[in-house]
């Protein structure tokens, strides 16, 4: 690994963290809580930071100044890997990056679930679960020869979509109000947290790809390259995995910083459920190709028609187990 | 922590998240340090234009003057093994019928594939003729309002063959790969891709795939180059043996090692094929360093890239 891929890969993990924390962004938390509680703040936060990087990424690749990977449209692997993504998430209380800056924060059950992550990846990706990862992934649609994305789906331009979607979506953001909101007290305002990580996936786009690895932000396969190397001494570690060893320090400094930083283990039960629904995760995202992060960000910023589809899966995972887990017993009790 | 402290940890980190992002945006666009010597955007006034596409292409449309001296020429072909470059005398008659003149500078171009021009070019500057690729070739030329020509050119005047300055030393035979195998001095450069690779290459020689050093066919990106030659352990004064499946891969993959500033790179004046039926030390790699199982891939790209 050369010293640019590890400071760039450092620098954009760390400002990751950093922001995750900051913003407490959790897309486990922003899909939930539209379904359980009608509050949307988080998940404006999540739609600014797409439709930032969107515009970003548009732009650069446009003007030929950036490479672009789009992620296939395996539409078995999007569904079923996105459902299985969204149950998890929810049990595991927190996706993939809200998992890692939890952790930086010194929570015992995040710490767990990104265990059951790192294995449950590993069994889909090269465990029992390999030969079904293959089977859903073996029908990949291509639309033109090209890997299938919104814009050539109807046949229009990439940048008029890559541009339209941005606008029409910040109209939305912008009439629908939510003020400065902050989804914690003392953190940042959704608006900040979605620009600032929104600016940190065009970052991450043109740090990544400058070394070979044409992409943005993502987690599983930079978990991946850890828990492998851990479990069968081969090295794969890339800028990903740089990144995200930053990202858990990043919001280590952030959670330190502000005086947020304290080990917290929950009750056993809840570390089992934690540890359960990271493995659940694991395996959906490895399956899917990706998570709320490679997909629901970095590849809807690339218009992939198989990251929209996963990250419509994983939301529909997480209302499911939300309403399983939270508003059925709810319900009942109140009755 | 102190107010103060918090926003300056904050903004410690936004300079270096910007550092990251403009450094990379340089590394992505940057130009090759050689790239002049090698390249051509336009074609000069004065400069002889060598088309080295097949005769079909040809006669549909040239750029205006062009001469046609296909790349494949050079080679001879047999059932055992194709591909084999001829001997120079052969190579030196075939030019001095083209009417090619030592001294004159050369633009050479193809369709824009790359599947023919790093050849021509490659021979040529064996033979001590100065000779450039037209960057993204015809296409390029065409889009950049060029209008085709489909006129015939006149032959030009035979030039003999004393007149030439043969540089032998930079396509090698295969004693020099089995020297480079069982020296420390020169780098064994596989050309294929990364799937042949896996399968087998020679002993000692690492993975310069050119398909990765020239996507479509073109030169690629400073750090897309950066990406193959630098785990490679390629240095600028590293020598470096390049060999392909045929000479046009291994010519892309030395055209872009020669504009990344790598001045000594030579290159196995026939296919892979030779070599390994010649019983060349052969190496599968295993464990650390092996290519991803095809699992792990994602996105079409590198294992971790997902």
């Amino acid at each position: 690994m050369g010293g640019f891929e590890l400071t760039s890969g450092l620098a954009v993990g760390l400002a990751f963290g950093y922001a995750l924390q900051r913003g407490r962004f959790c897309v486990n938390t922003g899909f939930r809580d539209i379904l359980m509680v009608k509050d949307s703040t988080m998940f404006r936060a999540w739609a600014l930071a797409v439709i930032v990087q969107m515009a970003g990424v548009t732009i650069l690749s446009g003007l030929d100044l950036m490479p672009i990977t789009v992620p296939p449209f395996w539409w078995a692997a999007n569904i079923s890997g996105g459902l299985m993504f969204g149950v998890g998430m929810v049990l595991a209380g927190g996706c993939s990056s809200g998992t890692c800056y939890r952790v930086g924060e010194g929570m015992a059950g995040s710490l767990l679930a990104l265990v059951g992550f790192g294995l449950g990846i590993l069994l889909a990706d090269r465990g029992a679960l390999q030969p079904l990862q293959d089977v859903l992934r073996s029908n990949v649609i291509f639309v033109g020869g090209e890997q299938a994305t919104l814009a050539n789906v109807i046949g229009i331009n990439p940048l008029w979509v890559g541009l339209g979607i941005p606008v029409a979506v910040g109209f939305w953001l912008w009439r629908g109000g939510a003020g400065n909101r902050q989804y914690a007290s003392g953190g940042w305002a959704w608006h900040i947290s979605g620009f600032t990580l929104g600016a940190i996936g065009i970052a991450a786009w043109l740090s990544s790809s400058s070394v070979g690895r044409e992409f943005g932000l993502s987690m599983t396969g930079p978990i991946r390259t850890w828990f492998v190397l851990a479990l069968s001494g081969e090295n794969y570690l890339d800028w990903g995995s740089v990144m995200i060893a930053g990202l858990i320090v990043g919001s280590f400094v952030a959670a330190w910083a502000h005086k947020e930083l304290r080990w917290r283990a929950p009750r056993g039960s809840r570390m089992l459920q934690a540890g359960g629904g990271g493995i659940i995760m694991g395996v959906g995202a490895q399956i899917a190709g990706g998570c709320n992060i490679g997909h629901s960000m970095t590849g809807m910023s690339v218009l992939s028609l198989g990251s929209v589809v996963t990250t419509f899966s994983i939301l529909l995972g997480a209302w499911l187990m939300a309403y399983i887990l939270f508003i059925r017993p709810m319900a009942a009790q109140s009755v | 922590m102190s107010g103060r402290s918090q926003k300056l940890v904050g903004l410690v980190l936004a300079v270096a998240l910007v550092a990251a992002a403009a450094s990379g945006l340089w590394r992505l666009n940057r130009p090759f340090p050689d790239y002049d010597q090698w390249f051509a955007v336009q074609v000069p006034q004065g400069a002889l234009v060598v088309d080295a596409r097949g005769s079909l292409s040809y006669s549909r449309g040239h750029i205006p003057g062009a001469s046609r001296l296909w790349s494949r020429d050079f080679l001879s072909y047999s059932a055992a093994l194709p591909g084999v470059l001829k001997n120079p005398d052969e190579i030196s008659a075939i030019l001095s019928a083209v009417g090619l003149a030592p001294g004159r500078e050369v633009v050479v171009y193809d369709q824009g594939t790359g599947a023919d021009a790093p050849l021509v070019a490659m021979v040529l500057t064996s033979l001590g003729v100065s000779a450039r690729v037209l960057d993204g070739g015809l296409d390029a030329w065409v889009a950049a309002s060029g209008v085709p020509s489909t006129d015939p050119v006149a032959p030009a005047a035979v030039v003999s063959l004393g007149e030439w300055t043969t540089e032998q030393t930079l396509l090698v035979s295969a004693d020099a790969v089995q020297g480079a195998q069982s020296s420390d001095d020169t780098l064994l450069a596989d050309a294929r891709g990364a799937i042949d690779f896996a399968i087998g290459h020679l002993e000692m020689a690492v993975s310069v795939s050119a398909t990765k050093m020239a996507p479509d066919g073109g030169l690629p990106r400073w750090s897309e180059a950066a990406w193959v030659v630098d785990p490679a352990g390629v240095l600028p004064e590293t020598s470096i043996i390049v060999y392909g499946t045929d000479l046009a891969e291994a010519a892309r993959t030395w055209l872009s090692l020669r504009a990344y500033g790598i001045e000594d790179v030579k290159v196995f004046a026939g296919p892979f094929q030779v070599l390994a039926a010649a019983g060349f030390a052969m190496e599968v790699p295993v464990g650390a360093g092996a290519p991803a199982p095809a699992s792990s891939l994602c996105f079409g790209a590198p294992a971790a890239a997902q």
